[in-house]
């Protein structure tokens, strides 16, 4: 209990902070969305009068106020779940848009980063406990080979090969036009075939390094005198593999995971933009290329909220798994 | 020496608990084959404590490995046999031999601090072993087992639910030897089970080891590289070099007759009641496993060599009631003679 109050408190110590690099760093940078309108207007030969200005001031929060109560204010809007408005999407709000990608990306890189953890630790189990064999050389090539390409490059294949040429999946987008009224499971069918070539492409690339670190950490803790002694006290070869090497093994591997859950939500970047699909790294190339302050200021929060929560999440776990990481401290 | 129950084809369950009989054990190095276990015979008779001394990789361990069939990758038997109890180790079914390990005989790790797995508690590692040999023991039984263990090595019964970190070394040990005596076994190997230890928490530890013994009346091979500790435990000892069982004695006077690295051993540990303390070492180092000597592998650092020690590997003789492998007490054919040097 004390150790969840702890980390608890060193959770909301980060939010805080992260919360506030959020705040000051739009405001260190020169201009504001405002300036961005303005001149976007003009270049259009449609000059702004000053009480569309002014609007437009008030709409985007460009305040002439102290920084001590922007700050306060922006802390207030926050916890209303207000992030300002979208200049890309006008009218929509920064809150809206991230509604509307956030699903798809957790959905997509999400679902494939579970894969990829799952699948590569348990052959990473599999490939130590039978080191040395023609499977774990096989398995361990292999991946360091497939780890080994760029994603991107994995995706364009991916694209080319299976969407291209041979048509057995969809090149682009998260679902297609069906007609109203259709059944849900078809929908549903409709959005898992549309996942199945960017959901690949974050497997196979992520794949091979969590099979190499558990296959390491696993031959290492198979070493161990505790599992040598536990052989010899003749407990069997199963309860071995997991409760004795596979449950040491995985500990270094759990920051590993917390990152990875964390970069879910910002790291399938290249794989969205490949597939035009409609999630949050899609959204934040198109705030970039905008200049879509707040769009880009919401998703930053978004990310980093999810590295801390991963983190606090995965800290909760390793607390479970190893004893002595509840008692630190 | 051959041991004549060795060589017997037929197990024998009445005979001494554990026969090593020309055992010999090698690694696979990038070099070439060393051997890191030459030929040693041994037994060990029932109720007695046998002392195996040796200093680093004289192969004390790798022996206590190979008796208990768990040798590492890379190393294999070369030869000899072994018998627990009457049966062939490694001529039984794997199975069998999961379940005769600790039944049959037990070891204790030189590693008491990582004996343990750190996720475990000290009651999940108990009760791991029961169910290990005895999948339908109850909770019930399993529990009171647990506490007449933490019992006999005089550790809190509510350290069961304790993790290794939690505990000092010295009670990591006491556990491990609690988890050694789950089925009281008729063997007990001790591979350096107090190196690690401060002085005063060995003592008591070997204190336990002594009642324990005493009460349950198993064969415990005691191995260290403490020669006064193995004196003050056991009831013979057997001394080890480069891989061979150089002597065997039951009494280590200054006056009996030993093997020259033997007598260098004694001569290297202070007696504090004496007024003058003279402490010398053995010149030389130990030889390289996989360049050994000719013949005696002790020759190049012995006082008494001869030319027979160059090429001949001197076979264990008989030497004032001791086994000893050493040319000097077969020049004479007179053996009694050495004493009185």
């Amino acid at each position: 209990m004390r150790f969840f109050l702890n980390r608890l408190g060193f959770l909301l110590i980060s939010i805080w902070a992260a919360l506030t690099v959020n705040f000051l760093i739009p405001r260190m940078m020169p201009g504001n969305p405002v300036d961005a309108i303005l001149a976007h207007f003009q270049s259009e030969g449609a000059p702004l009068g000053p009480n569309a200005l002014h609007a437009l001031e008030q709409q985007f929060g460009v305040a002439h106020s102290s920084i001590w109560s922007q700050y306060w204010g922006y802390l207030q809007n926050l916890l209303h779940g207000q992030l300002g408005t979208s200049i890309t999407y006008y009218p929509l709000t920064v809150t809206q848009v991230i509604e509307r990608s956030l699903p798809w990306t957790l959905g997509l890189a999400g679902t494939a980063t579970i894969i990829s953890v799952l699948l590569g630790t348990f052959l990473g189990v599999y490939a130590a406990w039978h080191r040395g064999t023609r499977i774990d050389a096989g398995l361990t090539t292999v991946t360091m080979f497939t780890s080994a390409i760029p994603y991107f490059w994995i995706a364009l294949i991916l694209v080319y090969l299976f969407g291209f040429e041979l048509h057995w999946f969809p090149q682009f987008h998260a679902f297609s036009t069906l007609p109203p009224g259709v059944a849900w499971w078809k929908f549903a069918l409709d959005i898992l075939y549309h996942a199945v070539l960017p959901g690949a492409t974050i497997v196979i690339s992520a794949i091979g390094g969590w099979l190499v670190g558990m296959r390491n950490n696993m031959i290492q803790t198979l070493g161990e005198d505790y599992v040598t002694f536990a052989r010899a006290r003749g407990v069997r070869n199963r309860r071995l593999m997991i409760a004795y090497a596979a449950r040491n093994a995985i500990l270094p591997n759990l920051t590993g995971f917390a990152m990875a859950i964390g970069f879910v939500v910002g790291g399938a970047l290249l794989t969205e933009i490949v597939f035009s699909y409609p999630g949050i790294g899609m959204q934040l190339l198109t705030a970039v290329e905008n200049e879509d302050y707040p769009l880009m200021q919401g998703i930053f929060l978004i990310i980093a909220l999810a590295v801390l929560l991963a983190n606090f999440f995965v800290e909760m776990v390793y607390g479970f798994l190893d004893p002595r990481a509840r008692q630190g401290e | 020496m051959r041991t004549p129950l060795a060589s017997s084809p037929t197990d024998n369950p009445d005979g001494p608990p554990l026969i090593l009989d020309q055992v010999s054990v090698s690694f696979n190095t990038s070099k070439g084959p060393a051997r890191a276990v030459n030929d040693v015979s041994l037994t060990l008779a029932q109720g007695e404590i046998l002392g195996l001394v040796g200093e680093s990789g004289s192969g004390k361990s790798t022996l206590a490995f190979t008796v208990m069939g768990l040798l590492p990758d890379g190393a294999r038997v070369d030869g000899g046999q072994i018998r627990v109890m009457g049966k062939d180790l490694y001529h039984l079914d794997p199975e069998v031999l999961r379940d005769f390990r600790w039944k049959g005989i037990s070891m204790v790790f030189q590693s008491a601090m990582n004996a343990l797995n750190p996720v475990l508690t000290v009651q999940d590692h108990i009760f791991d072993t029961l169910r290990s040999h005895d999948p339908n023991i109850t909770d019930e039984k399993a529990r009171q087992r647990m506490l007449e263990l933490l019992d006999l090595v005089k550790i809190d019964a509510r350290r069961a639910r304790s993790f290794p970190h939690e505990l000092s070394g010295g009670m990591k040990q006491r556990v491990v030897l609690a988890i050694a005596m789950v089925f009281n076994p008729p063997v007990l190997l001790m591979d350096e089970p107090t190196t690690a230890l401060d002085v005063v928490v060995q003592r008591s530890i070997l204190n336990q080891v002594r009642e324990i013994q005493a009460e349950r009346k198993m064969a415990i091979l005691f191995i260290s590289h403490d020669f006064s500790l193995v004196r003050s435990l056991a009831h013979r000892v057997a001394i080890m070099y480069a891989g061979r069982i150089v002597e065997i004695t039951a009494s280590l006077g200054k006056s009996d007759a030993h093997h020259p690295y033997t007598e260098g051993l004694m001569r290297a540990i202070p007696e504090l009641s004496e007024d003058e303390v003279t402490i010398s070492g053995i010149p030389g180092n130990p030889p390289d496993l996989l360049h050994l000597p000719t013949g005696c592998p002790f020759h190049p650092r012995c006082p008494v060599a001869f030319d027979r020690c160059r090429t001949e590997v001197p076979p264990m003789l008989q030497v004032q009631g001791n086994l000893v492998a050493c040319h000097q007490y077969s020049r004479s054919g007179e053996e009694s003679d050495h004493g009185l040097e």
